[in-house]
């Protein structure tokens, strides 16, 4: 707790504590806002270079040093510098608005993501409902977006947005049942201590191959990017955005990336666990890594689904295959199997 | 399938969400007997889902 200063020759002190104070620190700095800002450009030049290996391309190579690894920083100041045009018609308080509390909602379930034992903004109890209650937005802000738009190819794109979210999201929290079964709790914190002799992706591999599947299709990565298929939708939701609108609508998008990356760490890859070696915060950070290279990877390789194949994937598989997990989950702990590893 | 009684499981779905989440949450304190009605449930909410769902991917017939 830091006093206001009362007089002058306060100001200063007060506001080293402030700057030093842990509240400040993760908030604005680590796993804050300059943590997630610094990762999310990481991720757009790291997606550009992995595609473009695996293209048996060059990728970014001319801004900045080794690879072009100020090339994200090159396409802000360009994005900035663009005329934002709005489409004729369009809603302008919605269409000026959106993007922006996209952002917003792709950084608040930060607040509860624990990236080490006291790497934590705050320490929820009901942590996972949080971020599936904020996650979930997602789809119908793009809709209120693809609609302020005022052009039929967002719309469109819009409204496979919302579709898509009826065939992933159900198979995601089933899925998601199972470790809250192994850990006996909904707090990311208590999920992570869990897993502290044994990663929760070995009881329930079932649970976390359906989570992955389910993440690309809520984060619209191929071969779930209907939203967004270029050759029908031109660039689905967003094609009338343009300038920083884009450039504040790619930051939201990256920024879900690294949760759902962060998100699966945290479920399944055991969080902040590894050898002493390295901090936590850092196992946690490669681990997430990881987890985004597996979901940036099928983007070159993969073609994109149709629209209701991807619903009956939803219902037709990935829901049995998460209440089958639910089931085996119910027999391991029933029988005692788990009790050596304290679960 | 038509898409309507997807929106229609979804919601079903999304409520049983909110009750078998707590369920999870007390699965390992809460008695044996007690859990065993909520796995009766998932296979009655289950059973009939899954063969509507044959049904419907055999017969386009929704």
């Amino acid at each position: 707790m830091v006093n206001l200063p009362t007089t002058p020759a306060d100001i200063i002190p007060f506001i080293i504590a402030v700057v030093t104070s842990h509240t400040f620190i993760t908030l604005v700095i680590f796993p804050g806002l300059i943590h997630l800002t610094v990762v999310v450009m990481f991720l757009t030049w790291y997606e550009r270079k992995l595609l473009a290996r695996i293209q048996l391309r060059i990728g970014p190579l001319y801004a900045g040093g080794p690879g072009g690894i100020l090339q994200p920083i090159a396409d802000g100041v360009k994005l900035i510098f663009k005329e934002v045009m709005i489409p004729y018609k369009a809603d302008k308080p919605l269409f000026l608005g959106i993007p922006l509390s996209l952002v917003f909602l792709g950084a608040l379930p930060f607040a509860v993501i624990p990236f080490g034992q006291h790497w934590v903004i705050a320490n929820l109890d009901v942590g996972l409902v949080f971020i599936f209650a904020v996650t979930s937005l997602f789809p119908s802000m793009i809709l209120i977006f693809a609609w302020a738009s005022n052009s039929k190819y967002p719309f469109l794109g819009g409204l496979r947005s919302l579709f898509q979210q009826v065939a992933y999201e159900i198979p995601m929290w089933i899925s998601a049942l199972s470790v809250v079964m192994l850990a006996g709790s909904l707090n990311l914190v208590q999920i992570v201590n869990a897993q502290q002799k044994i990663w929760f992706i070995v009881p329930a591999f079932i649970s976390f191959v359906v989570f992955f599947i389910a993440s690309m299709a809520e984060l619209e990565r191929l071969p779930f990017d209907l939203p967004e298929a270029e050759p029908e939708l031109v660039a689905g939701w967003f094609t009338e955005s343009s300038g920083a609108i884009f450039m504040v609508i790619f930051l939201a998008l990256y920024m879900k990336l690294y949760l759902m990356s962060s998100l699966i760490t945290v479920l399944f890859l055991g969080g902040w666990w590894g050898p002493a070696f390295l901090p936590q915060p850092i196992w946690f950070i490669l681990k997430a890594l990881v987890v985004a290279t597996f979901i940036i990877i099928p983007r070159g390789v993969y073609a994109r689904l149709r629209v209701d194949l991807l619903i009956k994937i939803g219902w037709t598989r990935l829901l049995i295959l998460a209440l089958a997990n639910v089931f085996i989950t119910v027999v391991l702990l029933s029988t005692g199997i788990l009790s050596a590893w304290g679960l | 399938m038509q898409y309507y009684p997807y929106l229609l499981m979804f919601v079903v779905f999304d409520v049983v969400g909110m009750f078998i989440f707590a369920w999870g949450m007390s699965f390992s304190i809460i008695p044996t007997s007690d859990s065993l009605m909520v796995v009766l449930f998932l296979v009655l909410l289950g059973a009939p889902l899954g063969y509507a769902l044959r049904m419907a991917l055999n017969r386009e017939n929704w």
